[in-house]
């Protein structure tokens, strides 16, 4: 793969970084007129594991510089990638390093999409940030203008109510260089910064513990290497959700501004795992936000929890209920985490004993059902 | 706690920098006259394991500054170590950040042991590292002269061999601010070299990225000891079995290799490092004229006292039947065996005996010992 042509423009009190990925052309687009940094290292971040799965070179043209640092760090974000996912291939990446300065940026940024994650970073670090960075083009698709202008008009007006800047980028990048099966996701997220030439940019963790960190492509592991001669990479808070949310709770901020739900075409659906997930610690916590409907654990009754990491998630919520005296929504929890349990232990049953022809035979029913109503 | 009184100074052929912890004077030495970062940053990455095992702020006094980098990757390595150890507190850092951009470093320094991990990193970037560090009041104690003498010698001459520097470095650190069970061992390492300047810190690795252990050394903390001059890189977190194989293949790694912290000299040839090492070698075909040769029934004797252990050994056991070592390979799985039945008697014990067969097994082991006068 070969990354050339790199352009840098500015008009409309925004700002463009553009370059070509063999033959596709990838841009990431600021809201913001801040001089860019006219470097390979974004392009270099999100096409890495791309060229890993191919197994090709990375080859950056003669006229772009990367940071040192980065090619220096992007050998051991091979090789723990390499140890994740064993079909990737190291590769070599062929590319100018940059005479490195020490650049006088002291501005702090982190990603803020409005979920918990990033309303814990955000509250954790106030006096330090400077900027909160929404992107268009990873969890909001670019065709979801309605979400997408939701989004900016809540966020836009949280960051301004705690004196920050918001700065909203898009990307296209995750369209052609997603990896599903080896995820890339914090290369993608973390490329988008990289231009702004920021002293410290925050990944807020999604992971619950520093104990056992699963593979993925937001990793304390990993996402600091991405750091650049300018630019360090920060993942920050690799803690327990229900902490995070009673941390919010607890300093009375961004709580009107939450936005955790993935499923809704709006903002927040209240009925998604995600949404009902957020709710239940809330209202166990005894706090209330506009940006959810009213919550009753009767609402649990219907929820389906899909695997393991939502486990984790409500096993922790439960410990909370418990601990706050609700048994009302302890008792709710238990059976959710019970059902959940119990379809675990049939698919096992299933799988281990029928080779998983239940399964297959329960989804052929539900099928049939589904084609005699539409008939 | 605080840290006040810096001093730096030039001692005979070499450079010293010290500081008060409370009312401990710490002392920093090294073996050539280099110039070296004057901040106390090496003395807060010291101190801090215990200040947090006390819950007390750590307090740097006004006038020694600390690095910005520094300070922000010690937030996450505090969220780190109280995750991994509950009985660790997450404490203040009252530290006057640098404001001064510091001019990053331009040499590359390797911690450097003369063992598997060291000597697998130094031939993966032989090119790039220039210094050697060997550390004194550390693995290897003041009291040990001899082993240190013997050490120094042998190190000297690899780096002469090889091209590169050998930097010694003296510290009295451990012995006053380790912490229990020496979980800040590699924070009391890293901090040893900071002064030094470097613009990488190369870690020699013992990890695996895979399922990385909670420890002193790791490869999710070690960067966050970086500063605003030197970038900590924990390098090479592969297989040790990978390691040694890499090693067999250069005379200069072979004829070098110093894997023993028993012995008072250089390598026992019978602890389990040792034989660990041996063993390894002997299936790849090849010995050290640094160890004895590899005889398989010295694993009758041997204990495997924990499951990092365990781990290298099946490591061992997978590389002898890769390589068609019959002979070595059902010395191993017979070790093997031998500490799965032990385990399994073990619990046993703790289940049905409250461990009062481990109880009665020591103290016949005391009184055979009082009888017949053994250890």
């Amino acid at each position: 793969m070969l990354i050339h042509d790199l352009r840098c423009t500015y008009e409309n009190g925004g700002s463009e970084i553009s370059a070509s990925l063999d033959a596709e052309r990838v841009t990431l687009r600021f809201s913001v007129p801040d001089p860019l940094v006219a470097m390979g290292d974004a392009f270099v971040a999100i096409a890495l594991v791309t060229a890993m799965a191919r197994g090709e070179t990375l080859r950056v043209a003669l006229d772009i510089p990367v940071s040192r640092r980065l090619l220096g760090s992007l050998r051991i974000y091979q090789e723990i990638y390499v140890a994740w996912w064993p079909h990737l291939h190291i590769i070599e990446i062929d590319a100018p390093t940059a005479v490195e300065s020490v650049d006088a940026s002291k501005r702090v940024a982190c990603f803020f999409s409005g979920g918990v994650d990033s309303m814990y970073s955000v509250v954790r670090h106030l006096p330090e940030i400077d900027d909160l960075i929404l992107c268009r083009g990873l969890d909001i698709a670019p065709d979801e203008s309605e979400r997408w202008d939701r989004t900016v008009d809540t966020v836009k007006s949280f960051a301004a109510g705690i004196g920050k800047r918001l700065v909203c980028i898009e990307t296209d990048a995750k369209k052609r260089y997603r990896n599903y099966t080896s995820s890339n996701y914090g290369a993608l997220l973390i490329s988008t910064a990289l231009p702004l030439g920021y002293a410290r940019v925050i990944v807020p963790s999604s992971h619950i513990t520093y104990r056992d960190l699963v593979p993925w492509g937001t990793h304390p592991l990993t996402d600091p290497l991405l750091g650049t001669a300018t630019t360090d990479i920060v993942h920050d808070g690799a803690t327990a959700r229900t902490a995070k949310t009673e941390f919010i709770v607890e300093a009375g901020i961004g709580l009107g501004s939450l936005r955790v739900c993935n499923v809704y075409s709006l903002y927040n659906c209240g009925k998604c795992e995600k949404c009902l997930r957020t709710m239940s610690v809330l209202a166990i916590l005894g706090a209330k936000s506009a940006a959810f409907p009213p919550y009753t654990p009767l609402a649990l009754r219907s929820l389906r929890l899909e695997g393991w990491v939502d486990d984790a998630f409500w096993k922790e919520i439960l410990t909370l209920a418990r601990s706050r005296n609700q048994p009302r929504h302890a008792r709710a929890i238990s059976k959710l985490l019970s059902r959940f349990e119990r379809r675990e232990a049939l698919r096992s049953i299933d799988q281990r004993w029928l080779g998983g022809a239940g399964l297959g035979l329960l989804r052929g029913a539900r099928d049939l059902r589904s084609r005699a109503k539409d008939v | 706690m605080l840290i006040h009184d810096l001093r730096v100074r030039a001692s005979a052929g070499g450079a010293e920098i010290s500081a008060n912890i409370d009312t401990e004077r710490v002392t920093l030495r090294y073996s050539e006259s280099m110039p070296l970062v004057s901040n106390g940053d090496a003395f807060v990455a010291i101190a801090l394991g215990r200040a947090m095992e006390r819950g007390e702020t750590l307090h740097v006094s006004p006038d020694i500054p600390v690095s910005a980098r520094l300070l922000w990757g010690l937030a996450t390595y505090q969220d780190v170590y109280v995750d991994w150890w509950p009985h660790l507190h997450l404490v203040k850092i009252d530290a006057p950040a640098a404001t001064q951009s510091s001019t990053p470093g331009t040499r590359v320094g390797c911690f450097f042991s003369g063992g598997v991990d060291s000597l697998y990193t130094f031939i993966r970037h032989r090119e790039e590292i220039d210094d050697l560090i060997l550390c004194r009041g550390l693995e290897i104690a003041h009291d040990e002269t001899e082993r240190w003498k013997l050490a120094v010698e042998a190190m000297a001459r690899f780096a002469a061999d090889a091209g590169k520097r050998l930097v010694c470095i003296d510290t009295d650190a451990k012995k006053r601010f380790q912490c229990n069970r020496n979980i800040n061992y590699g924070a009391i390492l890293i901090g040893a070299a900071i002064p030094l300047g470097y613009e990488r810190l190369i870690v020699p690795s013992g990890s695996s990225y895979r399922n990385p252990f909670p420890w002193g050394t790791h490869p999710l903390i070690d960067p966050l000891l970086s500063t605003d001059t030197t970038f900590v890189i924990h390098d090479g977190a592969a297989s040790r079995a990978d390691k040694t194989q890499l090693i067999a293949a250069t005379r200069i790694g072979l004829d070098s290799l110093r894997v023993c912290n028993r012995s008072a000299a250089y390598n026992c040839g019978v602890c389990e490092k040792c034989l660990r090492t041996m063993s390894a070698l002997a299936s790849l075909a090849t010995e050290s004229k640094m160890l004895p040769p590899f005889d398989p029934g010295a694993l009758r004797s041997l204990r495997l006292e924990n499951l990092l252990v365990v781990g290298f050994w099946r490591e061992n056991l997978a590389l002898a039947q890769s390589r068609g070592q019959n002979h070595h390979a059902r010395a191993i799985a017979a070790l093997l065996a031998k500490h799965e039945r032990r385990k399994r008697l073990r619990s046993i014990d703790e289940r049905w005996l409250g461990s009062a067969g481990v109880h009665l097994l020591r103290m016949a082991r005391r009184v055979r010992g009082r009888l017949f006068g053994e250890g």
